[in-house]
């Protein structure tokens, strides 16, 4: 079908220029092998039932969504970039404060780990594998559905993301501003291993794993519910299972098949993009200035929505769909800056308890210059500051602050089987 | 029984391409690729399908059209968010930056015509399905066909130089 029967378009005309742009396009070659196969059941089901309908098909998820979107593939890398270092954080610390010492003893001596990890809560309740590799703490590997792969270098602020379908290479490279402290010091995950938290793990009981008898331990850091299960004679790690608030939805992450100092070819972690593929580098700006990040938000939202604030400071589903692309297609400056700003506001309230450590207060309206809509406790300053309606940073002293809001607490996590 | 997973195989890619090129973007034409084949799937039942892949096309191409108008409606102005531009590494920036901002323009531009014009629109340019083609699986005329398209390049036309001068 390429016949156009001599209907040429003038060369000069915007429209001729405008479908000359479309078809110089690269057009990817095809869906994936997963959306190939999530529809071809779709349809069997569909042949057997006698109808068919969109519900047949597994949803594009919240997780598909950023991946194929080159932009808030941005934010979610910004993420990602964030979840690794608090897994790898969360573990550590947490193995040292339960008293569980050969436990404890193992982890200390960790140059190398891989595990997959099941993600259930951020892409509209389907649970998410990926398989995650760590090597000497600050190289991470995750690979993701859709043969998505994302490869970060924590120390070097950079970020590679691979899509084996469309051939491309995206590599990001993270200026991080803002923040008292020095950024390097919120990455090394080695670093944060040797700083062992003081908190207590309480000791939940027993169970059977794969066969094996694993002693369980529990311990809450910031809104995060962590279980451990470890071997209840080796001390080798069994699985841990997370269980985190993500702005309105709950994520639940658990980590299996943990293998520990296992041997990872360093060419796994390289940052060079493998031949064939077309490389994109991006410069990506990141405030780690909390107050400066919780404005940005607020103000971009509240632009958008009659001078309300959003019902959560941090639920990423409902910030993203503030991004707006500008009539040449590339997004606005103010959504560059916001897509930066969701993405380390989430990874910076990740590993804080909300009513202790900070608290939003979403009833407050855009304006009203004498109401704390957002405060937070500064450790490095020892200060609490405060974002009020108007917008303005202001630090603030324990009296001012108003009383806590309820917020969704972190649930239980089933025990496993 | 039809051979899905044959006419997957076979068709599936170009039918996919078909959502892309109205769309730009992976996501939404993930989306309309499964719609267009779940919509073929009842078609099926009540029709004998002789060409598989020009009805599955034209389905992609209905259901992408009315993706780019939701998205427009959802979002006010803005265009659906398209993927990065996957250009050939020969164009120069400048030329890549202009490609992409056309593209865009005539996209949101698409939302604004008939969805019958869009349409025959999109089969014939971006798809290059001729004239008998369209007017064989539309059950119409060629020259309504001629007719539909003459009047959905004006409309274009118009709403390209709007934005032009608009933006200018």
């Amino acid at each position: 079908m390429n016949n156009h029967d001599g209907n040429q378009l003038d060369s000069d005309d915007l429209l001729a220029k405008s479908l000359a742009a479309i078809n110089a396009e690269l057009v990817p070659e095809g869906p994936d092998a997963q959306t190939n196969a999530d529809l071809l059941a779709a349809l069997r089901k569909a042949a057997s039932k006698g109808r068919a309908s969109r519900s047949m098909v597994n949803p594009i998820g919240l997780l598909q969504r950023a991946l194929a979107m080159t932009f808030t593939q941005k934010i979610f890398a910004t993420v990602a970039f964030t979840l690794a270092g608090m897994l790898l954080w969360f573990m550590f610390t947490m193995f040292s404060s339960v008293g569980y010492a050969e436990v404890a003893a193992t982890l200390r001596s960790v140059h190398s780990m891989t595990c997959t990890a099941v993600v259930t809560g951020m892409a509209n309740g389907k649970p998410t594998t990926m398989q995650m590799m760590f090597l000497d703490a600050n190289h991470v590997r995750e690979e993701l559905p859709g043969s998505i792969v994302f490869i970060s270098d924590n120390a070097a602020h950079r970020f590679l993301t691979l899509n084996p379908t469309e051939k491309t290479a995206t590599v990001i490279n993270f200026d991080l501003v803002g923040g008292e402290k020095n950024p390097q010091q919120d990455l090394d995950f080695v670093d944060q291993f040797h700083q062992i938290a003081n908190q207590k793990g309480d000791v939940i009981g027993e169970q059977q794993i794969d066969g094996v008898t694993a002693k369980g331990f529990r311990v809450t850091q910031g809104s995060t519910l962590t279980t451990v299960w470890a071997d209840a004679k080796s001390g080798a790690l069994l699985r841990v299972e997370m269980t985190m608030p993500m702005g309105s939805t709950t994520a639940h992450v658990v980590l299996s098949d943990i293998v520990v100092d296992a041997k990872l070819d360093e060419s796994l972690f390289s940052l060079e993009p493998p031949a064939g593929y077309t490389l994109k580098t991006q410069n990506e700006s990141v405030n780690l200035n909390l107050d400066d990040n919780v404005v940005t938000v607020l103000k971009a939202y509240s632009a958008e929505n009659q001078g309300n604030f959003p019902p959560r400071i941090n639920d990423m589903s409902v910030l993203s769909k503030l991004i707006q692309i500008d009539a040449n297609g590339q997004p606005t400056a103010d959504s560059t800056k916001l897509g930066s700003a969701v993405g380390a506001l989430f990874g910076l309230l990740f590993p804080q308890e909300k009513g202790k450590d900070y608290d939003y207060i979403p009833t407050v309206h855009l304006g009203d210059a004498g109401s704390i809509v957002f405060w937070h406790h500064d450790k490095d300053t020892g200060k609490l500051m405060a974002v009020f309606g108007d917008l303005s940073i202001k630090e603030v002293t324990a009296d001012q602050l108003p009383p806590p809001v309820k917020d969704t607490e972190p649930t239980t996590i089933p025990a496993a089987n | 029984m039809t051979d899905w997973e044959g006419i997957l195989s076979r068709d599936g890619p170009a039918v996919w391409r078909t959502a892309w090129r109205v769309l730009g973007n992976r996501a939404d034409a993930d989306e309309v690729y499964q719609e267009a084949f779940l919509a073929a799937v009842e078609y099926s039942r009540k029709h004998e399908v002789s060409h598989w892949r020009a009805l599955l096309q034209r389905l992609a191409t209905v259901r992408a059209i009315d993706k780019l108008r939701q998205r427009m409606r959802r979002r006010g102005r803005e265009m659906p968010l398209p993927d990065e531009p996957l250009e050939s590494s020969d164009a120069m920036p400048s030329q890549r930056s202009e490609n992409a901002e056309l593209s865009a323009k005539l996209r949101a531009a698409l939302t604004k015509i008939s969805p019958r014009q869009a349409e025959v629109f999109c089969l014939f340019h971006l798809d290059g399905w001729s004239y008998p083609e369209i007017a064989e699986h539309l059950a119409i005329s060629s020259d309504v066909v001629g007719v539909w398209l003459h009047r959905a390049r004006g409309q274009l036309r118009e709403l390209l130089s709007e934005k032009n001068e608009v933006s200018s």
